[in-house]
């Protein structure tokens, strides 16, 4: 296999893997927003869709951080891809 | 149902808590893998909800270990990787069912519905209590050998409270959802503002007070004055209670905690 597409394989398959990663963390915060939410919706105090909002407040800024994150893993990755392209058009 | 949740994510693991708490579970939550297998020894779980990705030991361990050691207890996994071998993986090892994050909550909770009916298939129809027998295949109660004749929600009633077997304090919210069948929430709620329908649990209470008094002469106190069957608890809710000075049976031919069933079988919104 030529030394370009086994580093390119390689660099696919850790883009995958943080890829993946950050999806796994993802989920986390999405499962607690998502539970809150149906909890609050059959909740019928001022009080409970006060606490809801802040424990779904504090999920979404978990979530933020994670896709700011996320971003970074991105920009990161199309930087490596650009420099592998332009080594494999040399 | 006891309930053993095995949650690192802090904010996940306080919801399912509440959650569950709130559903009438009675529900212990741990961070670590390590601490699981410590509890779930010492508690003896009917039903272990277990993230995989756990401190000091990977859930998959945990599976491993209890497969080994506390087969009676039910294994619900929850799982943010995607990959079918994994969940494949999991329910070889022994999990019950596999539940893949994000997740919806009812859905959670259905799906522990379905293990609470599957467990309840193993569990013996007679409950005993002391002098107290309920066939339940054949919905009649005994007290010292004598026949009480009980409504079909009295009936129910004396289930979720024998099904406790004087070990668990059983709110005024679980029995508005085990017997009168009230949604999530609202029997927290109901119970909780003490609005006029909520006094329907006091109501039956005393109602199965007097049948079980008057039928039995064993449930009179040492003193000669009666014992009542059922203890409130200020605050909490209702306990069976057993004397001491009785020869007791507390469960005798039950099966052990992990094989009973959870959730009311025979909750009515109506008297027969």
């Amino acid at each position: 296999m030529p030394e370009e597409e086994l580093l390119g394989g390689r660099s696919n398959r850790r883009k995958f893997k943080q890829i993946g990663t950050a999806l796994h963390e993802m989920c986390q915060p999405l499962t607690t927003l998502q539970c809150t939410l149906e909890m609050a919706a059959l909740n019928d105090t001022l009080e409970e869709y006060r606490e809801a909002t802040e424990t779904g407040l504090a999920e979404c800024r978990r979530l933020v951080t994670l896709v700011e994150s996320m971003r970074e893993v991105l920009h990161e990755a199309s930087q490596e891809t650009e420099v592998e392209e332009l080594e494999a058009g040399r | 149902m006891n309930v053993l949740i095995v949650e690192d994510d802090a904010a996940l693991g306080h919801f399912l808590e509440q959650g569950l708490k709130l559903d009438g579970h009675d529900v212990t939550a741990v961070t670590d893998g390590e601490a699981a297998l410590e509890s779930a020894a010492k508690l003896r779980p009917e039903l272990m909800i277990l993230d995989l990705g756990l401190p000091r030991m990977d859930g998959i361990e945990v599976l491993a270990e209890m497969q080994e050691h506390y087969r009676s207890t039910s294994v619900l996994v929850l799982t943010g990787r995607a990959e079918m071998e994994e969940r494949v993986k999991c329910l070889r090892l022994g999990a019950d069912d596999v539940v893949m994050k994000p997740f919806s909550f009812h859905e959670l909770r259905a799906r522990l519905q379905a293990l609470s009916r599957r467990r309840s298939q193993f569990e013996d129809p007679v409950l005993r209590f002391g002098d107290l027998e309920m066939d339940r295949a054949r919905r009649r109660v005994t007290q010292a050998g004598r026949e009480v004749e009980l409504t079909a929600t009295e009936f129910s009633l004396l289930e979720s409270l024998m099904r406790r077997r004087g070990e668990r304090v059983c709110s005024r919210a679980e029995l508005l959802r085990e017997v009168w069948r009230m949604p999530l929430g609202a029997g927290a709620i109901a119970a909780r503002t003490s609005r006029m329908d909520t006094n329907i649990v006091e109501v039956y209470i005393n109602y199965l007070r007097k049948k079980l008094g008057r039928n039995s002469t064993a449930s009179r106190g040492a003193s000669g004055g009666r014992h009542s069957v059922i203890r409130t608890v200020r605050g909490e809710g209702y306990l069976l209670d057993a004397p001491e000075d009785r020869n007791l049976n507390i469960g005798a031919c039950n099966p052990p905690p992990e094989l009973t069933a959870i959730f009311a079988l025979g909750g009515c919104a109506a008297d027969a």
